[in-house]
């Protein structure tokens, strides 16, 4: 198999699991998508390297979260000055677990949000993810912790507030 | 409930992956060509610049093949140093002891080495200063290992650095235990980096004391000091951060050094680490 085939497999198998992930952390798949592509551009300007690791997808995926987080630290101080009115970003097909869980991911802080995906997503252990955001061990087991406690409270308030909502709508 | 959450995060994700286009792969190697084209005009003009500099500058620059990193005549082996300067707009290629690569309004001052001075990893501070003009309170991101970390000038992760805020001083970032895929980030948000203007990049090493690393060292005093400067203080009397702890204290600002121990004047092991207890708003 010559370079573009193997690149052009790993680019096919992991792009949309890669652009899937990025836009659980970020709440965009614009910006998702973004930095996927410029983060496989990077991969193939170096695939004479990176065709011999083991799992050439794991740089490509360091590097787009990275792209990732620097958008969103870039971003993050233009958006204080907005006013704060949450913007759903829709998908196609509408997906309601999808809007019940971008607003509650999207008020976790982003080192919470990128270990939760990691380990729903990639199944990493809290060492593994250590290891991936280079922090201890511990720190990743209590940004797991706290990541599902508020995410848990968040969507039980959520539920809460439509199946008020449904009863409301019912007895009208 | 982790499982629950986990399983509708993964529903989510694979009914986003399912709804996603994968652009032509044409489209990644056309991307690819456009920054090889932007790295190969960036490395000609920082070539020179870094020459030009390092005339100036006195250091001579190693022959080594694919090397612009420099050592000042006269002192070989004990400081290497190496300077870019680049037009943003540019991003100028792989450096032997930093690389920068800059998307505007970013810049990202990248250590591609680990060094160590006479082999004593302890003993290396790595200097980096950007200068450019019209940017007058730059933030700083350093980023160990590819994960960034707001430096908020003061520092975190064993990295500190200052900024007067005053243009043109740049930002002085001082890196005391060297590790591999250290990089710092210059963010120009809220100041003003424009195409064409022109960045200065240096970065050097050098010993962190001059002379033997003396057998013992004094314990400053870190109390009401931030965590970093702390770490900065006791990293230049050769000391380390040791275990933290925490309290609540009304009567200091959160995140200053309440108490330390051994205490300020003690004589300690060079090297040995220094317990902070550290404040936290109740």
């Amino acid at each position: 198999m010559n370079q573009q085939q193997e690149f052009s497999d790993v680019y096919r198998r992991g792009y949309p699991r890669l652009v899937a992930e990025l836009t659980l952390i970020s709440g965009s798949r614009a910006a998702a998508e973004e930095a996927a592509q410029e983060a496989y551009s990077r991969a193939w300007g170096r695939w004479d390297t990176l065709g011999r690791y083991d799992d050439p997808q794991a740089w490509v995926r360091r590097v787009a979260s990275n792209l990732l987080v620097s958008r969103w630290r870039r971003l993050r101080s233009a958006l204080r000055m907005r006013p704060l009115v949450a913007t759903l970003e829709a998908i196609d097909p509408p997906e309601s677990d999808w809007l019940d869980l971008q607003p509650v991911l999207r008020s976790l802080p982003l080192v919470q949000r990128q270990a939760l995906v990691l380990a729903a997503l990639e199944g990493f252990t809290a060492d593994e993810i250590a290891v991936e955001m280079n922090v201890a061990p511990a720190t990743v087991r209590s940004w797991l912790h706290r990541a599902r406690v508020s995410a848990r409270s968040a969507l039980e308030t959520r539920a809460h507030a439509t199946a008020a909502s449904k009863e409301m709508t019912d007895g009208d | 409930m982790e499982t629950e959450l986990d399983d509708r995060v993964r529903h989510v994700a694979g009914v986003l992956a399912e709804h996603t286009q994968i652009p032509p792969l044409a489209e990644v190697e056309s991307r690819q060509r456009r920054r090889r084209t932007r790295h190969a005009a960036g490395a000609a003009v920082a070539t020179v610049a870094v020459i030009a500099a390092a005339s100036v500058l006195g250091w001579r620059i190693d022959r080594s093949p694919s090397s612009t990193a420099g050592t000042p005549a006269g002192s070989p082996g004990a400081t290497s140093r190496s300077a870019v300067a680049f037009e943003v707009g540019y991003m100028p290629s792989h450096y032997q002891l930093v690389s920068v690569e800059q998307g505007p309004p970013n810049v990202f001052v990248e250590l591609t080495k680990r060094y160590a001075v006479d082999g004593d990893p302890r003993r290396g501070v790595i200097e980096i200063s950007v200068e450019y003009g019209k940017v007058a309170a730059p933030r700083a991101y350093a980023a160990v290992n590819g994960q960034l970390h707001e430096v908020d000038i003061n520092g975190r992760q064993g990295v500190a650095g200052w900024n007067t805020g005053r243009p043109g001083d740049g930002l002085q970032l001082v890196y005391t235990v060297p590790r591999p895929n250290l990089a710092i980030a210059i963010d120009s948000q809220g100041a003003d980096i424009n195409e064409a203007d022109l960045l200065r990049v240096a970065a050097s090493v050098r010993p962190a004391t001059t002379g033997p690393v003396p057998a013992q060292a004094i314990v400053p005093t870190t109390i009401g000091e931030t965590l970093a400067n702390a770490r900065l203080e006791l990293s230049r009397a050769g000391l380390t951060v040791g275990h933290l702890s925490y309290e609540f204290s009304n009567s200091n600002p959160p995140g200053v050094v309440a108490a330390q121990s051994p205490s300020p004047g003690a004589s300690l092991k060079t090297g040995a680490a220094v317990n902070l207890v550290i404040t936290r708003s109740s």
